[in-house]
Protein backbone atom coordinates (compact mmCIF):
# COMPACT_ATOMS: atom_id res chain seq x y z
CA UNK A 1 0.00 0.00 0.00
CA UNK A 2 1.32 3.44 -0.89
CA UNK A 3 1.92 6.09 1.72
CA UNK A 4 -0.50 8.99 1.73
CA UNK A 5 1.49 10.91 4.30
CA UNK A 6 5.11 10.77 5.38
CA UNK A 7 6.50 12.69 8.27
CA UNK A 8 10.23 13.08 8.60
CA UNK A 9 12.09 14.42 11.65
CA UNK A 10 9.35 16.85 12.57
CA UNK A 11 10.19 19.40 15.27
CA UNK A 12 8.19 22.15 16.92
CA UNK A 13 8.88 24.18 20.01
CA UNK A 14 7.03 26.98 21.72
CA UNK A 15 8.35 29.71 23.94
CA UNK A 16 8.14 33.33 24.74
CA UNK A 17 10.25 35.70 22.75
CA UNK A 18 10.40 39.43 23.35
CA UNK A 19 12.32 42.38 21.98
CA UNK A 20 15.54 41.61 23.83
CA UNK A 21 15.72 37.88 23.62
CA UNK A 22 14.09 35.13 21.72
CA UNK A 23 13.96 31.79 23.41
CA UNK A 24 12.26 28.64 22.39
CA UNK A 25 11.89 26.77 25.62
CA UNK A 26 9.17 24.10 25.47
CA UNK A 27 9.76 21.42 22.88
CA UNK A 28 6.30 20.16 21.92
CA UNK A 29 7.21 17.81 19.10
CA UNK A 30 10.70 16.39 19.16
CA UNK A 31 12.02 14.80 16.02
CA UNK A 32 9.19 12.44 15.14
CA UNK A 33 8.87 10.39 11.96
CA UNK A 34 6.12 8.10 10.78
CA UNK A 35 4.13 7.35 7.68
CA UNK A 36 0.45 6.71 7.14
CA UNK A 37 -0.74 4.36 4.42
CA UNK A 38 -3.66 5.08 2.17
CA UNK A 39 -6.96 3.84 3.57
CA UNK A 40 -5.80 3.06 7.07
CA UNK A 41 -6.77 4.49 10.44
CA UNK A 42 -3.64 5.59 12.22
CA UNK A 43 -3.95 6.22 15.95
CA UNK A 44 -1.91 8.69 17.97
CA UNK A 45 -2.22 8.29 21.75
CA UNK A 46 -0.61 9.90 24.74
CA UNK A 47 -1.40 11.91 27.83
CA UNK A 48 -2.22 15.61 27.79
CA UNK A 49 0.73 17.74 26.83
CA UNK A 50 2.57 15.00 24.96
CA UNK A 51 2.35 16.83 21.64
CA UNK A 52 -0.28 14.75 19.86
CA UNK A 53 -2.56 17.67 19.03
CA UNK A 54 0.43 19.78 17.98
CA UNK A 55 1.35 17.04 15.52
CA UNK A 56 -2.18 17.13 14.09
CA UNK A 57 -2.07 20.92 13.79
CA UNK A 58 1.33 20.79 12.07
CA UNK A 59 0.05 18.34 9.46
CA UNK A 60 -2.95 20.51 8.66
CA UNK A 61 -0.64 23.53 8.61
CA UNK A 62 -2.52 25.32 11.37
CA UNK A 63 0.95 25.68 12.88
CA UNK A 64 4.25 26.27 11.13
CA UNK A 65 6.96 23.67 11.23
CA UNK A 66 10.30 24.47 12.88
CA UNK A 67 12.25 21.65 11.29
CA UNK A 68 11.54 18.52 9.31
CA UNK A 69 9.29 17.68 6.42
CA UNK A 70 5.71 16.60 5.81
CA UNK A 71 5.16 14.80 2.53
CA UNK A 72 1.58 14.42 1.36
CA UNK A 73 1.06 12.17 -1.68
CA UNK A 74 4.73 12.41 -2.64
CA UNK A 75 4.92 16.20 -2.42
CA UNK A 76 6.32 18.26 0.42
CA UNK A 77 3.74 20.59 1.93
CA UNK A 78 6.28 22.66 3.87
CA UNK A 79 6.44 25.70 1.62
CA UNK A 80 2.91 25.70 0.23
CA UNK A 81 1.33 29.12 -0.24
CA UNK A 82 -1.78 30.69 -1.74
CA UNK A 83 -3.82 28.51 -4.09
CA UNK A 84 -1.67 25.43 -3.51
CA UNK A 85 -2.18 25.67 0.24
CA UNK A 86 -5.91 26.07 -0.28
CA UNK A 87 -6.02 22.95 -2.44
CA UNK A 88 -4.08 21.01 0.16
CA UNK A 89 -6.50 22.13 2.88
CA UNK A 90 -9.36 20.86 0.76
CA UNK A 91 -7.82 17.40 0.87
CA UNK A 92 -6.70 17.40 4.49
CA UNK A 93 -9.58 18.16 6.86
CA UNK A 94 -9.92 18.27 10.62
CA UNK A 95 -12.58 17.21 13.11
CA UNK A 96 -12.28 18.81 16.53
CA UNK A 97 -13.18 17.70 20.02
CA UNK A 98 -16.00 19.96 20.97
CA UNK A 99 -18.89 20.32 18.54
CA UNK A 100 -20.25 23.11 20.78
CA UNK A 101 -17.35 25.32 19.72
CA UNK A 102 -16.55 24.14 16.21
CA UNK A 103 -19.94 25.08 14.69
CA UNK A 104 -20.92 28.71 14.14
CA UNK A 105 -23.88 29.32 16.50
CA UNK A 106 -25.37 32.03 14.28
CA UNK A 107 -25.59 30.01 11.08
CA UNK A 108 -27.98 27.20 10.24
CA UNK A 109 -26.86 23.71 9.28
CA UNK A 110 -27.49 24.34 5.57
CA UNK A 111 -25.07 27.27 5.64
CA UNK A 112 -22.49 25.37 7.68
CA UNK A 113 -22.47 22.57 5.12
CA UNK A 114 -22.56 24.96 2.16
CA UNK A 115 -19.61 27.11 3.28
CA UNK A 116 -16.80 24.67 2.40
CA UNK A 117 -18.26 24.26 -1.11
CA UNK A 118 -18.37 28.03 -1.61
CA UNK A 119 -14.83 28.52 -0.33
CA UNK A 120 -13.43 25.93 -2.69
CA UNK A 121 -15.82 26.92 -5.48
CA UNK A 122 -17.11 23.43 -6.14
CA UNK A 123 -20.25 22.50 -8.10
CA UNK A 124 -23.03 24.70 -9.43
CA UNK A 125 -25.79 25.97 -7.17
CA UNK A 126 -28.20 23.08 -7.83
CA UNK A 127 -25.49 20.48 -7.55
CA UNK A 128 -24.44 21.93 -4.20
CA UNK A 129 -27.91 21.46 -2.77
CA UNK A 130 -28.03 17.90 -4.06
CA UNK A 131 -24.58 17.17 -2.62
CA UNK A 132 -25.64 18.50 0.79
CA UNK A 133 -28.81 16.40 0.77
CA UNK A 134 -26.78 13.32 -0.17
CA UNK A 135 -24.44 13.92 2.75
CA UNK A 136 -27.33 14.50 5.15
CA UNK A 137 -28.78 11.22 4.00
CA UNK A 138 -25.59 9.35 4.96
CA UNK A 139 -25.85 10.80 8.46
CA UNK A 140 -29.51 9.83 8.68
CA UNK A 141 -30.81 13.41 8.76
CA UNK A 142 -33.70 14.66 6.63
CA UNK A 143 -34.11 17.90 4.72
CA UNK A 144 -35.68 19.77 7.66
CA UNK A 145 -32.25 19.79 9.28
CA UNK A 146 -31.00 22.41 6.86
CA UNK A 147 -32.92 25.15 8.66
CA UNK A 148 -31.92 24.16 12.17
CA UNK A 149 -29.29 25.91 14.25
CA UNK A 150 -26.55 24.18 16.25
CA UNK A 151 -28.21 24.88 19.61
CA UNK A 152 -31.27 22.89 18.52
CA UNK A 153 -29.22 19.72 18.09
CA UNK A 154 -27.93 17.22 20.63
CA UNK A 155 -24.20 16.71 21.16
CA UNK A 156 -24.10 13.65 18.94
CA UNK A 157 -26.01 15.32 16.11
CA UNK A 158 -23.72 18.34 16.34
CA UNK A 159 -20.62 16.18 16.06
CA UNK A 160 -22.13 14.44 13.02
CA UNK A 161 -22.72 17.85 11.40
CA UNK A 162 -19.11 18.83 12.19
CA UNK A 163 -17.91 15.61 10.54
CA UNK A 164 -20.14 16.18 7.49
CA UNK A 165 -18.83 19.73 7.14
CA UNK A 166 -15.28 18.39 7.17
CA UNK A 167 -16.16 15.85 4.48
CA UNK A 168 -18.12 18.14 2.13
CA UNK A 169 -15.21 18.66 -0.28
CA UNK A 170 -14.43 14.96 -0.33
CA UNK A 171 -11.02 15.07 1.32
CA UNK A 172 -8.92 11.94 1.35
CA UNK A 173 -7.19 12.55 4.66
CA UNK A 174 -9.01 13.44 7.87
CA UNK A 175 -7.42 14.38 11.19
CA UNK A 176 -9.79 13.60 14.07
CA UNK A 177 -8.47 15.33 17.17
CA UNK A 178 -10.22 13.82 20.22
CA UNK A 179 -13.37 13.66 18.09
CA UNK A 180 -15.35 11.58 20.60
CA UNK A 181 -13.85 12.66 23.93
CA UNK A 182 -16.60 15.13 24.81
CA UNK A 183 -19.43 12.67 24.11
CA UNK A 184 -21.37 10.23 26.25
CA UNK A 185 -20.79 6.51 25.84
CA UNK A 186 -23.90 5.78 23.79
CA UNK A 187 -23.30 8.80 21.54
CA UNK A 188 -19.63 7.92 21.25
CA UNK A 189 -20.61 4.54 19.83
CA UNK A 190 -22.86 6.23 17.24
CA UNK A 191 -20.07 8.56 16.11
CA UNK A 192 -17.43 5.82 15.94
CA UNK A 193 -19.74 3.67 13.80
CA UNK A 194 -20.52 6.69 11.65
CA UNK A 195 -16.83 7.44 11.09
CA UNK A 196 -16.16 3.83 10.09
CA UNK A 197 -19.11 3.86 7.70
CA UNK A 198 -17.83 7.03 6.04
CA UNK A 199 -14.38 5.56 5.74
CA UNK A 200 -15.73 2.57 3.82
CA UNK A 201 -17.95 4.74 1.66
CA UNK A 202 -15.48 7.45 0.74
CA UNK A 203 -12.16 5.65 1.05
CA UNK A 204 -10.84 7.96 3.75
CA UNK A 205 -7.61 7.82 5.65
CA UNK A 206 -7.84 8.91 9.28
CA UNK A 207 -5.30 10.20 11.73
CA UNK A 208 -7.16 9.44 14.94
CA UNK A 209 -5.81 11.40 17.90
CA UNK A 210 -7.08 10.39 21.33
CA UNK A 211 -6.10 9.76 24.92
CA UNK A 212 -8.47 6.82 25.24
CA UNK A 213 -6.62 3.61 24.46
CA UNK A 214 -9.76 1.50 24.29
CA UNK A 215 -11.27 3.74 21.62
CA UNK A 216 -7.99 3.93 19.68
CA UNK A 217 -7.56 0.18 19.79
CA UNK A 218 -11.12 -0.31 18.56
CA UNK A 219 -10.77 2.15 15.66
CA UNK A 220 -7.18 1.91 14.44
CA UNK A 221 -5.07 -0.35 12.28
CA UNK A 222 -1.78 0.99 13.58
CA UNK A 223 -1.04 3.00 16.73
CA UNK A 224 1.77 5.35 17.72
CA UNK A 225 2.32 6.20 21.39
CA UNK A 226 3.70 9.64 22.21
CA UNK A 227 5.39 10.84 25.36
CA UNK A 228 7.05 14.23 25.93
CA UNK A 229 7.03 15.06 22.23
CA UNK A 230 8.63 11.80 21.12
CA UNK A 231 7.09 8.74 19.57
CA UNK A 232 8.14 5.85 21.76
CA UNK A 233 6.38 2.97 20.06
CA UNK A 234 4.62 2.31 16.74
CA UNK A 235 3.02 -1.03 16.07
CA UNK A 236 -0.04 -2.74 14.66
CA UNK A 237 -3.02 -2.20 16.95
CA UNK A 238 -3.33 -5.84 18.07
CA UNK A 239 0.37 -6.20 18.77
CA UNK A 240 0.59 -2.97 20.68
CA UNK A 241 -2.48 -3.68 22.80
CA UNK A 242 -1.70 -7.27 23.69
CA UNK A 243 2.05 -7.24 23.54
CA UNK A 244 3.46 -3.78 24.30
CA UNK A 245 7.24 -3.41 24.28
CA UNK A 246 7.88 -0.03 25.87
CA UNK A 247 7.38 0.24 29.65
CA UNK A 248 5.40 3.47 29.23
CA UNK A 249 2.94 1.79 26.86
CA UNK A 250 2.60 -1.01 29.40
CA UNK A 251 1.84 1.41 32.21
CA UNK A 252 -0.71 3.24 30.04
CA UNK A 253 -2.46 -0.02 29.24
CA UNK A 254 -2.48 -1.05 32.88
CA UNK A 255 -4.12 2.22 33.83
CA UNK A 256 -7.23 1.50 31.73
CA UNK A 257 -10.10 0.91 34.14
CA UNK A 258 -11.83 -2.43 33.81
CA UNK A 259 -8.89 -4.08 32.07
CA UNK A 260 -8.11 -6.36 34.98
CA UNK A 261 -11.45 -8.11 34.62
CA UNK B 1 -26.48 3.58 57.37
CA UNK B 2 -24.73 6.89 56.71
CA UNK B 3 -27.22 8.44 54.37
CA UNK B 4 -30.61 7.39 53.15
CA UNK B 5 -32.40 9.18 50.35
CA UNK B 6 -36.13 8.57 50.06
CA UNK B 7 -38.38 9.69 47.20
CA UNK B 8 -36.27 12.67 46.23
CA UNK B 9 -37.87 14.81 43.52
CA UNK B 10 -36.22 17.83 41.95
CA UNK B 11 -38.17 20.27 39.79
CA UNK B 12 -37.22 23.31 37.77
CA UNK B 13 -39.35 26.25 36.75
CA UNK B 14 -42.20 27.27 39.07
CA UNK B 15 -44.93 27.16 36.41
CA UNK B 16 -44.24 24.08 34.32
CA UNK B 17 -42.60 22.02 37.08
CA UNK B 18 -40.13 20.27 34.81
CA UNK B 19 -39.02 17.24 36.74
CA UNK B 20 -35.28 16.48 36.59
CA UNK B 21 -35.10 13.79 39.28
CA UNK B 22 -37.99 11.41 39.94
CA UNK B 23 -38.63 9.54 43.18
CA UNK B 24 -35.01 8.77 43.78
CA UNK B 25 -34.32 6.36 46.65
CA UNK B 26 -31.06 4.80 47.65
CA UNK B 27 -28.74 4.60 50.61
CA UNK B 28 -25.04 4.53 51.34
CA UNK B 29 -23.88 2.32 54.21
CA UNK B 30 -21.06 3.16 56.57
CA UNK B 31 -17.67 2.63 54.95
CA UNK B 32 -19.23 1.82 51.61
CA UNK B 33 -18.23 3.16 48.20
CA UNK B 34 -21.42 3.73 46.27
CA UNK B 35 -21.27 4.53 42.57
CA UNK B 36 -23.81 6.69 40.76
CA UNK B 37 -23.50 6.43 36.96
CA UNK B 38 -25.40 7.71 33.98
CA UNK B 39 -25.05 9.84 30.87
CA UNK B 40 -24.98 13.61 30.99
CA UNK B 41 -28.32 15.11 31.94
CA UNK B 42 -29.57 12.08 33.86
CA UNK B 43 -29.63 13.94 37.17
CA UNK B 44 -26.65 12.43 38.94
CA UNK B 45 -24.94 15.71 39.74
CA UNK B 46 -28.26 17.30 40.75
CA UNK B 47 -28.66 14.53 43.31
CA UNK B 48 -25.27 15.31 44.82
CA UNK B 49 -26.06 19.02 44.89
CA UNK B 50 -29.38 18.27 46.60
CA UNK B 51 -27.56 16.32 49.33
CA UNK B 52 -25.23 19.28 49.86
CA UNK B 53 -28.21 21.68 49.59
CA UNK B 54 -26.36 23.57 46.89
CA UNK B 55 -29.17 23.56 44.33
CA UNK B 56 -29.89 26.86 42.63
CA UNK B 57 -32.82 28.97 43.73
CA UNK B 58 -34.94 28.09 40.71
CA UNK B 59 -34.97 24.43 41.72
CA UNK B 60 -37.56 23.07 44.12
CA UNK B 61 -37.43 19.68 45.77
CA UNK B 62 -39.38 17.26 47.91
CA UNK B 63 -38.59 14.02 49.73
CA UNK B 64 -36.26 12.98 52.55
CA UNK B 65 -32.51 12.89 52.83
CA UNK B 66 -31.73 11.27 56.16
CA UNK B 67 -28.18 11.82 57.25
CA UNK B 68 -27.26 10.48 60.70
CA UNK B 69 -30.86 10.77 61.88
CA UNK B 70 -31.53 14.25 60.54
CA UNK B 71 -33.45 15.25 57.44
CA UNK B 72 -31.06 17.50 55.53
CA UNK B 73 -33.88 19.08 53.55
CA UNK B 74 -35.36 20.54 56.78
CA UNK B 75 -32.16 22.11 58.11
CA UNK B 76 -31.71 25.87 58.14
CA UNK B 77 -29.02 27.45 56.00
CA UNK B 78 -26.87 28.06 59.08
CA UNK B 79 -27.09 24.47 60.31
CA UNK B 80 -26.28 23.26 56.82
CA UNK B 81 -23.18 25.47 56.60
CA UNK B 82 -21.77 23.95 59.75
CA UNK B 83 -22.41 20.48 58.35
CA UNK B 84 -20.74 21.09 55.00
CA UNK B 85 -17.05 20.30 55.14
CA UNK B 86 -17.37 18.84 58.65
CA UNK B 87 -19.75 15.90 58.19
CA UNK B 88 -20.26 15.89 54.42
CA UNK B 89 -17.64 17.12 52.01
CA UNK B 90 -17.33 17.20 48.29
CA UNK B 91 -14.66 16.63 45.65
CA UNK B 92 -15.39 18.32 42.32
CA UNK B 93 -14.37 17.51 38.79
CA UNK B 94 -12.14 20.44 38.00
CA UNK B 95 -9.66 21.16 40.82
CA UNK B 96 -8.55 24.39 39.19
CA UNK B 97 -11.99 25.92 39.63
CA UNK B 98 -12.56 24.30 43.03
CA UNK B 99 -9.46 25.97 44.47
CA UNK B 100 -9.07 29.69 44.99
CA UNK B 101 -6.35 30.89 42.61
CA UNK B 102 -5.30 33.75 44.91
CA UNK B 103 -4.52 31.74 48.04
CA UNK B 104 -1.70 29.34 48.76
CA UNK B 105 -2.93 25.75 48.75
CA UNK B 106 -1.74 25.02 52.28
CA UNK B 107 -3.78 27.90 53.58
CA UNK B 108 -6.85 26.60 51.78
CA UNK B 109 -6.59 23.26 53.58
CA UNK B 110 -6.05 25.03 56.89
CA UNK B 111 -9.08 27.22 56.25
CA UNK B 112 -11.43 24.25 56.58
CA UNK B 113 -9.80 23.39 59.91
CA UNK B 114 -10.10 26.99 61.07
CA UNK B 115 -13.83 27.04 60.41
CA UNK B 116 -14.73 23.68 61.88
CA UNK B 117 -12.22 23.00 64.66
CA UNK B 118 -10.76 24.86 67.62
CA UNK B 119 -7.13 24.15 66.77
CA UNK B 120 -4.54 26.90 67.20
CA UNK B 121 -2.72 28.34 64.21
CA UNK B 122 0.35 26.20 64.82
CA UNK B 123 -1.67 23.01 65.29
CA UNK B 124 -3.57 23.77 62.09
CA UNK B 125 -0.36 23.96 60.11
CA UNK B 126 0.87 20.68 61.60
CA UNK B 127 -2.43 19.02 60.82
CA UNK B 128 -2.36 20.42 57.27
CA UNK B 129 1.09 18.98 56.62
CA UNK B 130 -0.11 15.68 58.03
CA UNK B 131 -3.09 15.72 55.66
CA UNK B 132 -0.88 16.56 52.71
CA UNK B 133 1.31 13.62 53.59
CA UNK B 134 -1.77 11.44 53.78
CA UNK B 135 -2.75 12.25 50.19
CA UNK B 136 0.79 11.37 49.03
CA UNK B 137 2.06 14.85 48.26
CA UNK B 138 5.83 15.34 48.33
CA UNK B 139 8.00 18.27 49.54
CA UNK B 140 5.34 19.22 52.05
CA UNK B 141 6.73 22.57 53.29
CA UNK B 142 7.38 23.64 49.71
CA UNK B 143 3.99 22.59 48.35
CA UNK B 144 2.25 24.24 51.31
CA UNK B 145 3.37 27.63 50.01
CA UNK B 146 2.46 27.07 46.35
CA UNK B 147 -0.46 28.51 44.43
CA UNK B 148 -2.87 26.21 42.56
CA UNK B 149 -1.51 27.14 39.13
CA UNK B 150 1.95 25.97 40.15
CA UNK B 151 0.75 22.41 40.69
CA UNK B 152 -0.09 19.67 38.21
CA UNK B 153 -3.67 18.44 37.74
CA UNK B 154 -3.07 15.37 39.88
CA UNK B 155 -1.46 17.38 42.69
CA UNK B 156 -4.32 19.86 42.65
CA UNK B 157 -6.87 17.08 42.94
CA UNK B 158 -4.86 15.72 45.91
CA UNK B 159 -5.15 19.13 47.58
CA UNK B 160 -8.91 19.07 47.02
CA UNK B 161 -9.06 15.59 48.53
CA UNK B 162 -7.00 16.77 51.52
CA UNK B 163 -9.55 19.56 52.07
CA UNK B 164 -12.37 17.03 51.81
CA UNK B 165 -10.92 14.67 54.44
CA UNK B 166 -9.62 17.43 56.75
CA UNK B 167 -12.44 17.19 59.29
CA UNK B 168 -12.89 13.45 58.97
CA UNK B 169 -16.41 13.63 57.51
CA UNK B 170 -18.85 10.74 57.54
CA UNK B 171 -19.67 11.11 53.87
CA UNK B 172 -17.60 12.29 50.92
CA UNK B 173 -19.27 13.02 47.61
CA UNK B 174 -16.93 12.82 44.63
CA UNK B 175 -18.47 14.26 41.47
CA UNK B 176 -16.45 13.06 38.45
CA UNK B 177 -13.18 13.59 40.35
CA UNK B 178 -10.97 12.06 37.65
CA UNK B 179 -12.69 13.12 34.43
CA UNK B 180 -10.30 16.02 33.85
CA UNK B 181 -7.22 13.88 34.50
CA UNK B 182 -5.04 11.59 32.38
CA UNK B 183 -5.41 7.83 32.70
CA UNK B 184 -2.30 7.21 34.75
CA UNK B 185 -3.06 10.12 37.10
CA UNK B 186 -6.62 8.80 37.30
CA UNK B 187 -5.34 5.44 38.55
CA UNK B 188 -3.29 7.16 41.26
CA UNK B 189 -6.27 9.22 42.45
CA UNK B 190 -8.57 6.18 42.45
CA UNK B 191 -5.99 4.20 44.46
CA UNK B 192 -5.76 7.09 46.89
CA UNK B 193 -9.55 7.27 47.32
CA UNK B 194 -9.63 3.51 47.93
CA UNK B 195 -6.82 3.69 50.48
CA UNK B 196 -8.41 6.59 52.37
CA UNK B 197 -11.77 4.82 52.39
CA UNK B 198 -10.17 1.73 53.93
CA UNK B 199 -8.28 3.71 56.53
CA UNK B 200 -10.88 6.24 57.62
CA UNK B 201 -14.03 4.20 57.14
CA UNK B 202 -16.04 7.09 55.71
CA UNK B 203 -18.71 6.50 53.09
CA UNK B 204 -18.02 7.62 49.55
CA UNK B 205 -20.61 8.52 46.95
CA UNK B 206 -18.76 8.34 43.66
CA UNK B 207 -20.44 9.99 40.69
CA UNK B 208 -19.16 9.25 37.21
CA UNK B 209 -20.13 8.55 33.61
CA UNK B 210 -17.40 5.93 33.26
CA UNK B 211 -18.89 2.46 33.83
CA UNK B 212 -15.55 0.65 33.78
CA UNK B 213 -14.08 2.96 36.39
CA UNK B 214 -17.09 2.67 38.68
CA UNK B 215 -17.08 -1.10 38.23
CA UNK B 216 -13.48 -1.23 39.46
CA UNK B 217 -13.90 1.04 42.45
CA UNK B 218 -17.38 0.75 43.93
CA UNK B 219 -19.02 -1.78 46.22
CA UNK B 220 -22.47 -1.02 44.85
CA UNK B 221 -23.54 0.86 41.74
CA UNK B 222 -26.73 2.77 40.98
CA UNK B 223 -27.42 3.38 37.30
CA UNK B 224 -29.52 6.41 36.42
CA UNK B 225 -31.42 7.26 33.26
CA UNK B 226 -33.51 10.39 32.69
CA UNK B 227 -33.98 11.15 36.38
CA UNK B 228 -34.78 7.59 37.49
CA UNK B 229 -32.60 4.96 39.08
CA UNK B 230 -33.04 2.00 36.74
CA UNK B 231 -30.82 -0.52 38.50
CA UNK B 232 -28.72 -0.99 41.64
CA UNK B 233 -26.15 -3.78 41.48
CA UNK B 234 -22.92 -4.98 43.01
CA UNK B 235 -21.18 -6.35 39.91
CA UNK B 236 -21.74 -4.86 36.47
CA UNK B 237 -21.56 -8.26 34.83
CA UNK B 238 -24.81 -9.22 36.59
CA UNK B 239 -26.61 -6.31 34.94
CA UNK B 240 -30.18 -7.12 33.96
CA UNK B 241 -31.74 -3.81 32.93
CA UNK B 242 -31.71 -3.25 29.15
CA UNK B 243 -30.23 0.24 29.54
CA UNK B 244 -27.27 -0.99 31.59
CA UNK B 245 -26.69 -3.77 29.10
CA UNK B 246 -26.87 -1.39 26.15
CA UNK B 247 -24.39 0.96 27.82
CA UNK B 248 -21.96 -1.88 28.50
CA UNK B 249 -22.25 -2.97 24.86
CA UNK B 250 -21.54 0.55 23.62
CA UNK B 251 -18.14 0.82 25.34
CA UNK B 252 -15.35 -0.13 22.94
CA UNK B 253 -13.45 -3.06 24.38
CA UNK B 254 -10.90 -5.49 22.91
CA UNK B 255 -13.77 -7.88 22.13
CA UNK B 256 -15.39 -5.37 19.77
CA UNK B 257 -12.36 -4.95 17.50
CA UNK B 258 -13.42 -5.31 13.86
CA UNK B 259 -17.15 -5.31 14.64
CA UNK B 260 -19.67 -2.51 14.71
CA UNK B 261 -20.30 -1.10 18.17
CA UNK B 262 -23.80 -1.37 19.52
CA UNK B 263 -25.32 2.09 19.54
CA UNK B 264 -28.53 2.88 21.37
CA UNK B 265 -31.00 4.37 18.88
CA UNK B 266 -32.41 7.84 19.54
CA UNK B 267 -31.16 10.14 22.25
CA UNK B 268 -31.67 11.02 25.90
CA UNK B 269 -34.98 12.93 26.17
CA UNK B 270 -34.77 16.52 27.34
CA UNK B 271 -36.70 17.52 30.47
CA UNK B 272 -39.77 18.68 28.52
CA UNK B 273 -39.81 15.55 26.35
CA UNK B 274 -40.13 13.10 29.21
CA UNK B 275 -43.34 11.10 29.18
CA UNK B 276 -45.07 8.71 31.51
CA UNK B 277 -44.18 5.05 31.33
CA UNK B 278 -40.71 3.55 31.51
CA UNK B 279 -38.19 6.34 30.77
CA UNK B 280 -36.08 4.07 28.59
CA UNK B 281 -38.99 2.56 26.62
CA UNK B 282 -38.64 4.74 23.48
CA UNK B 283 -35.06 3.54 22.96
CA UNK B 284 -35.29 0.07 24.45
CA UNK B 285 -34.75 -2.91 22.12
CA UNK B 286 -37.03 -5.07 24.28
CA UNK B 287 -39.85 -2.57 24.85
CA UNK B 288 -43.44 -3.83 24.57
CA UNK B 289 -46.57 -1.74 24.36
CA UNK B 290 -47.07 -1.90 28.11
CA UNK B 291 -43.66 -0.31 28.74
CA UNK B 292 -44.84 2.99 27.24
CA UNK B 293 -47.76 3.16 29.66
CA UNK B 294 -46.59 1.89 33.03
CA UNK B 295 -43.59 3.14 34.99
CA UNK B 296 -42.17 -0.02 36.56
CA UNK B 297 -41.22 -0.04 40.26
CA UNK B 298 -37.64 -0.42 41.38
CA UNK B 299 -37.99 -3.96 42.73
CA UNK B 300 -35.56 -6.32 44.38
CA UNK B 301 -34.62 -9.20 42.15
CA UNK B 302 -32.18 -10.99 44.35
CA UNK B 303 -30.27 -9.93 47.51
CA UNK B 304 -29.70 -6.23 46.99
CA UNK B 305 -30.00 -6.30 43.21
CA UNK B 306 -32.77 -3.86 42.28
CA UNK B 307 -34.14 -3.48 38.76
CA UNK B 308 -36.76 -1.16 37.29
CA UNK B 309 -38.10 -3.09 34.30
CA UNK B 310 -41.38 -4.85 33.49
CA UNK B 311 -39.65 -7.27 31.18
CA UNK B 312 -37.35 -8.70 33.85
CA UNK B 313 -40.14 -9.91 36.15
CA UNK B 314 -41.76 -12.10 33.55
Amino acid sequence: MENILEIKNLKKSFGNSNFFKSKKSKIAVDNISFEIKKGEIFGLVGESGCGKSTTGNLISKLLNIDEGEIIYKGKSINGLKGQELKNMRKNIQMIFQDPYHSLNPKKNIGWILMEPLIIHDLYSKDERRKKILDMLDIAGFDESFLDKYPHELSGGQRQRVAILAALMCEPDFVIADEAVSALDVSVQAQILNFMKKLQNKMGLTYLFISHDLNVVYYMCDRIAVMKDGKIIEIDGAKNLYHNPKHPYTKSLLQAIPGRSK
Amino acid sequence: MTIEIKNLNIYFNEKTKLQAVNNLSFNVKKGEIMGLVGESGCGKSLTSLAIMRLLRKNASFSGDINFLGENLLNLSAKEMTSLRGREISMIFQEPLTALNPLHRVGKQIAETLKIHTSLSKKERKEKTLELMNEVNLKDLEDTYKKFPHELSGGQRQRIVIAIAIACEPQLIIADEPTTALDVSTQTQIIDLLKKLNNKKDHSLLFISHDLDLVGDLCHRIAIMYAGHIVEIIEKLKDAKHPYTKCLLDAIPSPLHKGKDLYSIPGRVPTLSERKSGCPFAPRCPMAKEKCHEILPELLEKKDGHLVRCLYIYR
